[in-house]
């Protein structure tokens, strides 16, 4: 029996109330596939290594305990690799994002002479890329091997990230900057203070693009870094997972699960905490920059 | 005006940067060494007594640059021209690539400044040779140290000590099926598994007991004939037996994605009775301690050698004439006599009494002190300062003593035991690879075919061997790449 509506709620029948539920059953479903193993890493890094070891499924730490924390804190070195991913995440993303925008920007204005032809230019380095050889000449050549510079210039511009951005500016409105250069704006001045503050989406969105490749580094300290002090976060993981999964050297010290996971978490932590306050950006300006392109 | 000063304080502030740290004394050179050694407490890699002391001796500054991405790194260094004066490189055939392309140093002909180095490396000095000149430093390998492993406290459990233990393949399968039969961990289910380890290494003594290795191994005998076991007739009843025992699950089926730590874990929970690893994995003060927490009564013992139905008693393949690592030296040195001079001198000292007590022991006097009889004593208090002295270690070290000092008297049972076993000698590291032969497939469908047998996956009798056998001669040519690693053999190590 259909009962009558009463005021504007939509009544669901009782094939969208079957509906409904088996969706959302599904998504508990992936959603406890995609949670559970990231349960299962925290988990692991505050229970003691003879409980991960005998357990099968760990649903609570029976003895919760930051041993795990306390030997990576004192003995691996992670916390200088931390510092040095932070400072390359947010050096990078700074001047990324100020490059990106100054290049992007021109490139949306339609009387820019040559725009096809340097917007052409630029698509073709994005399939067709130098290789590692020759950027490793052009890194040694200006002087930036071993430092943190070489972590941070050879991958500053994105070309798919500036695209993004450039199509956006395309789609804002030529009348708005127009009343923007007739009320005296300069070309600096309406592109920070009128297009950036309307283009908050997509540049948050591209901002966090750049801020998990820089929090990600690892090939580049390898390729043009030796220095200890210039290792960042993701390069200590790497060797204390794979001094606990290789034949390690007898001299060599193998960190336990439970310190592998507390390594995990702590370099996932910082991006974790950082992109609820960018999510609200990130689908609309993602979906609006590629849409316009 | 603003302008101005602004402009003045930028160049100031050039200028300093421009001084930079205070140089070296002007008789001690920086060189850099690439390698894929790494200390575990790598800050000390930076500042050294080590790396004081070559600056002191030899006049050289070794700054060490630890990189595991070695291939790709030597690829993109020596294209740019930018090698390391020192630098490990990671296979044979990446060695015979940069000696043919003129980037690695022919150190033969250097050879009077290198005595002790290659004295040192004597016995295995063939595995850096290219076209019979030596292109690196082979260091030594470390002694054997594989060993499968019994839980001392279950077999005694069960009237079974080390004095009464069969010595034999068969009385100890036999045994271990009995105990993995039996409710040892207490559980009150039969789910305990009779061998577990890391890959094809877990079933390296059963194949041994047949005087056999595993997949893919070409080993030298005794008359010097480089041969495959997989070819012998021995090799099919080693197959039956291991089927054998995959198919009543006492070997466990997760041994190809299990890490060494992973497998010893396993063991150590009370899920295997045997696991078969090196020593380090298990006997490691450290891994000791960890292992102690799961269970404190645990003890694990070296099963030893079993004698097969051929006789044989061998535990698994060593590679006696093959390396640890390889170490060679850009070749542009050669262009700058007193420079190389230097370098060498680093690569001559290490293999010295002085540079291996240093590397092996570090100071004397400040971390160790002579013993009546010449032996080093280490201070027990020094020996985690020494941790990170090994990877200095560029033309090996004499194993067994330094890994006494270094692993304690606990350990030193096991490391000499280990040492003492039979095994069969593997030369696959320094064979090259012909170019007709496509090494990787015929690889492949070898540790795939024999996976299959042993797994049931394929029906194993005389002609389904006999027809394997067939197909990777004609597919492959094996049997003329046998041939060819005999006559390659004999030309590198002129045996």
């Amino acid at each position: 029996m259909v009962r009558a509506k009463t005021g504007n709620r939509i009544r669901e029948t009782g094939s969208d109330r079957v509906i409904n539920a088996a969706v959302l059953v599904l998504l508990a479903v992936l959603f406890v596939i995609w949670f559970f193993p990231m349960l299962y890493v925290v988990l692991a890094s505050v229970t003691p290594y003879e409980d991960v070891v005998r357990a099968g499924l760990l649903i609570l730490p029976s003895r919760p305990t930051f041993t795990a924390y306390s030997f990576l804190f004192s003995s691996t070195g992670i916390v200088g690799s931390f510092l040095v991913t932070l400072t390359v995440t947010i050096v990078g993303t700074l001047l990324s994002m100020a490059l990106s925008i100054l290049l992007a920007f021109p490139l949306s204005k339609k009387g820019l002479p040559g725009r096809a032809l340097i917007t052409k230019l630029l698509v073709f380095t994005m399939y067709f890329s130098g290789g590692l050889i020759p950027t490793y000449m052009m890194v040694r050549r200006l002087h930036l091997l071993n430092t943190i510079w070489a972590l941070i210039i050879p991958g500053c511009v994105s070309t798919y990230n500036m695209l993004l951005l450039r199509s956006y500016f395309v789609s804002m409105p030529d009348e708005l900057l127009e009343a923007a250069e007739v009320d005296g704006c300069g070309p600096l001045r309406t592109l920070v203070q009128i297009a950036l503050p309307l283009s908050l989406p997509v540049t948050m969105s591209v901002m966090l693009f750049y801020m998990v490749t820089y929090w990600n580094t690892y090939y580049a300290y390898y390729y043009y870094c030796y220095d200890k002090a210039l290792r960042p976060l993701q390069v200590v993981l790497m060797d204390l997972i794979r001094s606990a999964t290789g034949e390690a050297e007898a001299d060599e010290f193998v960190p336990t699960i439970t310190v592998q996971m507390a390594a995990v978490v702590f370099s996932c932590v910082p991006i974790v905490c950082v992109y609820p306050f960018i999510q609200k950006y990130f689908t609309t300006g993602i979906m609006l920059g590629a849409v316009k392109g | 005006m603003k302008t101005r000063i602004l402009a003045l304080v930028c160049a100031l502030a050039l200028l300093l940067c421009a001084l930079g740290a205070p140089a070296l004394a002007d008789d001690v050179i920086t060189i850099e060494v690439l390698s894929d050694a790494n200390a575990s407490d790598d800050s000390t890699l930076e500042s050294n007594f080590v790396r004081d002391r070559f600056k002191e001796k030899l006049g050289v500054d070794v700054a060490w640059n630890y990189n595991p991405e070695l291939q790709t790194t030597l690829n993109m260094r020596s294209m740019s021209d930018d090698l390391p004066e020192i630098f490990a490189v990671p296979s044979r055939a990446m060695l015979t690539e940069l000696a043919e392309d003129g980037y690695v140093l022919n150190l033969s002909d250097y050879a009077d400044q290198l005595p002790d180095a290659f004295a040192f490396i004597e016995e295995n000095i063939a595995a850096g040779k290219v076209g019979g000149d030596v292109y690196a430093i082979a260091t030594r390998p470390y002694a054997f140290r594989a060993a499968t492993w019994y839980n001392a406290k279950w077999f005694e459990q069960c009237g079974v000590t080390a004095e009464n233990m069969p010595d034999t393949l068969e009385g100890f399968l036999a045994l271990c099926r009995d105990l993995v039969a039996r409710d040892l961990d207490g559980n009150g289910q039969n789910d305990t598994i009779g061998l577990t380890g890391t890959k094809w290494k877990t079933l390296r003594q059963l194949f041994g007991a047949y005087g056999c290795t595993i997949p893919n191994k070409l080993v030298c005998t005794a008359d010097g004939t480089i041969t495959d076991t997989m070819l012998s007739p021995a090799y099919y009843d080693a197959l039956c037996c291991i089927r054998e025992l995959w198919a009543e699950g006492f070997i466990d089926h997760e041994i190809f994605s299990l890490s060494d730590t992973q497998a010893v874990e396993k063991a150590m929970t009370g899920t295997a009775l045997l696991v078969s690893c090196d020593w380090p994995s298990i006997k490691k003060a450290g891994v000791v301690e960890s292992f102690l927490a799961l269970d404190p009564d645990a003890r694990w013992e070296i099963v030893g050698e079993l004698t097969g139905p051929t006789g044989d008693r061998y535990v698994g393949d060593y590679n006696a004439q093959s390396y640890q690592r390889l170490y060679a030296v850009n070749a542009d040195l050669a262009d700058e006599p007193e420079k190389l001079s230097k370098v060498l001198s680093v690569i001559n000292y290490v293999a010295t009494e002085e540079g291996l007590e240093l590397t092996s022991y570090g100071v004397e006097g400040e971390h160790w002190s002579r013993g009546e009889n010449g032996a080093v004593n280490v201070f027990p208090e020094k020996v985690q300062e020494i941790n990170f002295s090994w990877v200095y270690q560029l033309c090996g070290r004499e194993d067994l003593s330094y890994c006494r000092m270094k692993f304690g008297e606990a350990a030193w049972p096991y490391i000499l035991a280990t040492s003492e076993q039979a095994w069969l000698d593997d030369v696959t590291k320094i064979i090259d690879k012909p170019s007709w032969y496509n090494a990787t497939d015929a690889e492949t469908f070898i540790s795939e075919s024999v996976m299959a047998f042993i797994s049931g996956d394929a029906e194993l009798t005389p002609e389904s061997w006999a027809a394997f056998l067939e197909k990777l001669d004609t597919t492959y040519q094996y049997s003329e790449f046998i041939d060819y690693a005999n006559g390659y053999y004999h030309e590198l190590s002129g045996k």
